[in-house]
Formats: structure tokens, C-alpha cells, sequence
């Protein structure tokens, strides 16, 4: 009820940031009369540079008082405020731009394409939730990201999804990275801003399509947490890596487990490991173990080659290949006025060779990058079924480094250190 | 509520996003023009209303030279400045002056006295009404480019594109001041011009009207460069300007009329003194296919000379007497 009080106070203070931030513009845009459908651009108005430093500078101190409040203060609904200024400032003021996640994208075109350069703003904001994962946790999922932030505030009843749904279905991350990769790599498109489902809400012009995409990732997360950080964002796959590492992590209780369970069903996003004492490892164990080490470049080299043979479907979605394909097989287009790229390709001066030509280097660049793709895919699987073969004796509730948001919702269950604490140990008892 | 119902929501909104995702990711990125809902489509603008035409095409004067540029009229001559000639002709279609002039030429504008007043990109040549130069006003800056010129009492201003400004000029062709369009104000926005249109006319009761073609208003500005009026409003509708800029030209009629010149939706209109629409001169089908923008000019007689730079002619518009 509260949440959803927040919730509806979040939505109103982004709709008066956003009149406040479109009034903003350079010089007004005319008002036309017309049934004119004006397209909604990737990217929103330029902003001062001095600006764009504010933002690193907020962004800096969000991360600096969650990795506090999370790990020092243990204050949930610290976090949880901090997520609503998140999602007013970098959701509806911001737009949802600039965007660690879609920051995947400028680093990658910034590697292969020589002539473009990213933005020191942009690469602070991929860099910098990165390096906090690495020493504190997700802290960046858990209050400085808009679309975590959007999706926290309308959790409602959360249910818990089966550990082998929960692993195919976190493939998917994977894959959406590998993809976002190679498309900016080949200057194809930036997908992971085109399928961003919460930017139409933050910019309040979301396509019908859009509205339904968003809508509906908000319905799901009323009943599975985080939908899209958990089983999409591709962001999330790098912060999983570095947050396993992470030597200052967020811990459920504040001294001693005193097992009292309460945490054990508290997370959302089913990221806390319960206590388990494994027998010592047995010949089964080992042989499993060395199979996941055989198979995974067995995994690789299947995947590369699956990926491989998809880079003629995959390269479909770059104009330039789709514009070469659809002139060789439907060549009267070229007499048709109305088709807007045919004719653009024409009124350029470019030669039909120049075209296939330009068209045959991208292909063979996702022909490359189709075995790289499903090498990492490969991999990804690999290592994820190696991982069931690893045991690890655990004697408390513990965070999954990994998976773990840092939202603070255990330390909110967890009774030690509590005024009340005896009481509670009573009432379990 | 029971959990298989949240289980049967959670598997219809996972499968819902599943196929808008992949629905848009595989329909491949180039789409029928006909499935495109950005399409730039204003043809269902271009009709016009025929009773809003009270103006009719009276006659039509060819022209020998190429490219056209501005015109101008007074006591019965019609002065045409091409790229790099000048040609001054009566009502009749007789030439009296026809004489090169290095240019390129922007702008030609007769003087209250007569005289000749050519804009030549960054300069003023001044003219007697026989074709003499008397002067030439230079000094102005490279980056400048004049596209109009007007006259009130002493004072002749220069519509300066280049630098988004409207400079003020005594008789010798000095430098008085200049202004750009903020009122003297901060945060105003001042002169916006998109594209190298940017006209001015004096009225009958000596009042400055400046086209801010960005913001699609005409605006009326004091001696010392303070807005005191404006109107305009942008529409796709007749009684408004479109596109980035408009409108490109300007003339204003004895009564205070304004006749205004519009590109993209190539169009010639008429506005009450109030900025209010009054009738249409000529509507887009009565230009070619995409036609630059037509430079036009009025008489004493209320007569509306339209230069139609692609067809090469000028075409002379007069009122409807019912």
C-alpha cells in the first residue's frame, strides 16, 4: 500500500519534471495543427555539458549512499527513497537518458567504429555502477537505475520462480547482451534502446506497442520481481559478474545467523542461498564436474557454429543489407515513387555494386561475429552447468553475490540487533 | 488470490512480451511506405477553399534571362534582379534597363525617390532610376548576406540573414545600429532563420515588419530594435505558416495589408493589417510541382506581382471585383 502510495507520487513528480524539461528547448517547436505522427527519437535533447557532469556527480553520490545506506546503515527504506529519486531524476527528468544499460552499446561502437567516440558522461555511466559492483554489490540496481527503480516500486505479491525455469530463463540475458553487442558492433541498430520497455512511461510519448511492452513488464512485476533485470537486462550479466566478486557485499543479519528463516522467503528476486552441507565431493561428483569442463568447448564451438549459420538472418536487420536484398529480389521497386528507401538509395548516386559490395562486408562481419556470439552463448551454458556440479558448504542465509539487487528487503526481515528481537525469537519458537 | 491465477498471468504477460518483442524484431527493419505512419504526407493540404480565392491572374510577363531572383515595383516599372543581372521593364513587358551587375544578387528594392537599391550578397549598390550607379555601400562583413532592403524616412534597412540581424543605415549608407530580434532581452530568442529567407517592409504608417521566418511570425520592431507587435501562427491550415520557416517573402498593400509568400506549401495569401487571414491570392496548384519560392511585390493599385522562379515569369495578380 505504501509502495503503491510512492508509486503514484513518483509518477505525478516525473509528469511535472517532464512539462518542466520540455520547456527547456532550445527554441519552441511550433505547435502544428496536423493529425502528423511525430516519430519518438532513440535518443532526447542535447544537454549542456555542464549539465551532463551533474549527472555523473549524482549518479557518483547515489551510488556512494546506497553502498552506505546497504552495507554500513542496513536501511531498506533508505534505499527505497533513494530508488524514487532515481526514477524521478534519471526516468522522467532525464528521460531515461543517459543509461548504463544502453552504455553496453556506445562502448561497443566506440571499439569498432573508428569514427565515433563516446561521450566521457556516457562512459562514466557504463564504467562506474561496474567498478561499485565490483567492491559493494549491485547497488546500482538497487537505487540508481530507473528501470530497476520503476519495476521495485510496484512489486505487490511476489512468487518465487523454480530454480530450472529461473536458469534457461537467465540465458536469455546473455543473449540479449551478444546481440546489443554485435549490432552496435556493425552499426546496425541500438536494440537495446529500441526494446526498452519503460522509456515511452519516462518520456510519457510511448507508441501504442511500446505502452502494451511496458505496461506489461509492470503487470509481470507485480508478481515476478524485476522481470526485466532478471530476465533481460543485458547490463545485468556484467554487474552478475563483478558483484560475485565483491568483497563488501550487503550481508542479511548484522553479526550472527541465529536461523530463524525469516529472510529465507523475503527476497523477491529468489537471490538468497540457504544453508547446505554437502557430503564430500564422491567419484560421481568429479566425473560430472570433469564432463562440464570436456563438454564446455564442445558447447562453444556448437554454439559459434549455430551462430554462424544465423548471420544471414541476423545481418537482416542492418538497412544497408535488407535495402541490397530487397533490391535484387524485388527489382521494380525501383520504379515505385512512394517506397521512401528505395528512392533515398537512388537520389544518393550510389552505384547498385557500391551497394552489394558494403552489403557483403556487414554480412561477413556478422558471419564473424554470428561464431563469436554463439561461442559466448556456448559458454554461457557451459559454465551455468558447471556450475551445478560445484558445491559449496554454506552455514547461514547468504546473499547470492550475483543475482542479488541489493534492495535491503532481508535486512528488513533479519530480527538480530532488532529493539525487539526477543520478542520475535519468542513468537517463532 | 490463488496462485494458480497469478501463475496463468504471469505465463499470458511473459508470452505477450515475448511476442511484441520478437514480432517487431523480425519484421526486418525496411517497411512499406504504406505501413509507415511518419510519412511525410501534406498533399491533403495543398487544397484550398475556392471561395477564400478573391484574387485572380491577370496577366503574365515572361522573362528572357535565367534565374530569376527578387522583384520589386514602382510607378509602373518592375525592377527583377537575376544571379548577376539587373533588368528593369514598365507594365507593358518594354525593358528599360537590362545590365550586368558582379554578383550574385540578393535583393533589389526601389527607393521612395526611385533609385535602385541592389543587394549584392554583402553589398548595396545604389542605382538612379536610368540605371547610374551613384553609390556603393560595402563594409558590411563577410559573413553578411542582405536579402531585403526597406526604407523609412532616412533611415534604409538591411535584412541580414548572415548574421540574424536587421542593420540600420543613414542616407550615406553608414552604419546607424543593428539589431537581432531579442527586443534588447535577455532570453528572448531573436532572429531564427532555418534557411536564408529572411524579409522586411515598411508599412504605409512607417512601421517596421521583420519576418521571423523560424518562429512563423511577422514582427513589428521599434527604432531601436524593441518588438511592439507580431502575428502568425503555425498550421498546416490556411490561415497559417508550415515548415520551418515561414513565411519567405513579404509585401505589404497601401491599406496595410500584408501578401505573404510561403515555401514548401508554395502559396500566396493575403492578411487583414491585424494579421488576420483575408483571402488567398494563389494556392499551391497554381505552382509547379515543387517551386522555390516566389519573390513578389504590390503596386499602387493594389496589383500583386508574383516572380515564379521556376516557370520564369511574372505573374501579376489582381482582386476579384464582384
Amino acid at each position: 500500500m505504501k509502495n503503491n502510495r510512492i508509486a503514484i507520487i513518483t509518477f505525478f513528480s516525473g509528469l511535472l519534471i517532464s512539462v518542466v524539461s520540455f520547456a527547456q528547448q532550445r527554441f519552441p517547436r511550433p505547435d502544428f495543427e496536423s493529425d502528423y505522427l511525430v516519430p519518438s527519437p532513440l535518443a532526447p535533447e542535447p544537454r549542456w555539458a555542464s549539465m551532463e557532469i551533474l549527472d555523473v556527480v549524482i549518479l557518483l553520490i547515489v551510488l556512494v549512499l546506497t553502498s552506505w545506506l546497504a552495507i554500513k546503515k542496513r536501511s531498506r527504506r533508505g534505499i527505497l527513497y533513494l530508488s524514487v529519486f532515481a526514477l524521478i531524476y534519471f526516468g522522467f527528468y532525464r528521460n531515461g537518458c543517459i543509461c548504463s544499460i544502453g552504455g553496453i552499446q556506445n562502448v561497443t561502437l566506440t571499439l569498432f567504429n573508428p569514427a565515433y567516440a563516446i561521450s566521457l558522461t556516457a562512459l562514466l555511466f557504463f564504467v562506474l555502477p561496474l567498478i561499485f559492483a565490483l567492491f559493494m554489490g549491485r547497488v546500482f540496481c538497487a537505487s540508481a537505475c530507473p528501470l530497476g527503480a520503476i519495476q521495485e516500486l510496484v512489486i505487490l505479491k511476489p512468487i518465487s520462480i523454480p530454480s530450472p525455469v529461473r536458469k534457461v530463463l537467465g540465458l536469455i540475458p546473455y543473449l540479449y547482451l551478444g546481440l546489443s553487442i554485435l549490432y552496435a558492433a556493425t552499426n546496425t541498430d541500438f536494440i537495446i534502446c529500441r526494446y526498452d520497455p519503460f522509456i515511452g512511461i519516462f518520456r510519457m510519448d510511448a507508441s501504442f506497442e511500446m505502452l502494451i511492452l511496458g505496461g506489461s513488464f509492470l503487470l509481470l512485476g507485480m508478481f515476478v520481481a524485476r522481470p526485466y533485470c532478471r530476465f533481460l537486462c543485458p547490463y545485468g550479466v556484467l554487474l552478475n559478474w563483478m558483484s560475485s566478486f565483491s568483497k563488501w557485499h550487503l550481508s542479511i543479519t548484522p553479526s550472527e545467523c541465529v536461523d530463524c528463516k525469516l529472510c529465507a522467503h523475503s527476497c523477491p528476486v529468489d537471490a538468497i542461498n540457504k544453508p547446505v552441507i554437502e557430503p564430500v565431493s564422491n567419484r560421481k561428483d568429479i566425473n560430472k564436474f570433469i564432463l562440464s569442463i570436456l563438454i564446455l568447448p564442445v558447447l562453444v564451438l556448437i554454439g559459434g557454429y549455430i551462430g554462424s549459420k544465423s548471420h544471414i538472418y541476423l545481418s537482416r536487420a542492418n538497412t544497408t543489407v535488407s535495402l541490397a536484398e530487397l533490391m535484387i529480389t524485388q527489382p521494380e521497386l525501383k520504379n515505385d515513387p512512394d517506397h521512401i528507401d528505395v528512392q533515398t538509395f537512388l537520389a544518393s548516386g550510389k552505384t547498385m555494386e557500391t551497394l552489394l559490395e558494403e552489403a557483403a562486408v556487414i554480412r561477413s562481419q556478422f558471419y564473424y561475429g554470428g561464431w563469436i556470439l554463439g561461442g559466448f552463448l556456448g559458454l554461457a551454458f557451459g559454465l551455468i552447468f558447471m556450475g551445478k556440479t560445484i558445491y559449496r558448504n554454506r552455514k547461514d542465509y547468504e546473499p547470492d553475490k550475483g543475482n542479488c539487487v541489493s534492495c535491503g528487503r532481508c535486512m528488513d526481515y533479519c530480527p538480530v540487533g532488532k529493539p525487539d528481537f526477543d520478542e520475535i525469537m519468542k513468537q517463532i519458537k | 488470490m490463488k496462485k494458480i491465477f497469478i501463475y496463468i498471468i504471469v505465463v499470458v504477460l511473459g508470452l505477450l512480451i515475448l511476442v511484441i518483442i520478437l514480432g517487431d524484431f523480425m519484421s526486418g527493419e525496411i517497411k512499406d511506405k504504406a505501413n509507415n505512419p511518419y510519412a511525410y504526407e501534406f498533399d491533403e493540404f495543398k487544397a484550398v477553399d475556392p471561395s477564400m480565392i478573391k484574387f485572380k491572374e491577370a496577366r503574365r510577363i515572361g522573362l528572357n534571362i535565367e534565374g530569376p531572383k527578387a522583384i520589386d515595383v514602382k510607378n509602373d516599372l518592375i525592377a527583377i534582379a537575376y544571379k548577376d543581372h539587373l533588368q528593369v521593364i514598365d507594365s507593358s513587358g518594354l525593358e528599360r534597363i537590362n545590365m550586368p551587375i558582379k554578383g550574385p544578387l540578393t535583393a533589389v528594392s526601389f527607393s521612395p525617390e526611385g533609385a535602385l537599391y541592389l543587394a549584392c550578397q554583402n553589398y548595396v549598390l545604389v542605382l538612379s532610376p536610368e540605371g547610374k550607379t551613384i553609390d556603393r555601400w560595402e563594409d558590411f562583413g563577410e559573413k553578411t548576406l542582405i536579402t531585403a532592403i526597406a526604407f523609412k524616412d532616412t533611415v534604409t534597412f538591411l535584412a541580414d540573414a548572415g548574421n540574424r540581424q536587421v542593420i540600420r543605415l543613414n542616407t550615406k549608407g553608414e552604419i546607424l545600429d543593428s539589431f537581432d530580434g531579442t527586443g534588447r532581452l535577455d532570453g528572448n530568442y531573436g532572429f531564427i532563420l532555418p534557411s536564408p529567407y529572411f524579409d522586411l517592409e515598411v508599412d504605409p504608417d512607417n512601421q517596421l515588419w521583420v519576418v521571423n521566418s523560424g518562429l512563423l511570425k511577422v514582427e513589428n520592431y521599434t527604432d531601436d530594435g524593441a518588438v511592439r507587435a507580431f502575428w502568425g501562427k503555425p498550421s498546416f491550415e490556411i490561415e497559417g505558416f508550415t515548415g520551418c520557416c515561414n513565411p519567405a517573402h513579404i509585401a505589404i498593400m497601401e491599406d496595410g495589408s500584408f501578401v505573404t509568400s510561403e515555401k514548401g506549401l508554395t502559396r500566396i495569401k493575403v492578411y487583414k493589417p491585424s494579421g488576420e487571414l483575408d483571402c488567398v491570392v494563389a494556392a499551391p496548384d497554381d505552382f509547379e510541382g515543387d517551386s522555390e519560392p516566389a519573390d513578389i511585390a504590390v503596386d499602387e493599385n493594389g496589383k500583386i506581382y508574383v516572380l515564379d522562379i521556376t516557370s520564369g515569369k511574372i505573374r501579376i495578380f489582381e482582386r476579384n471585383i464582384i
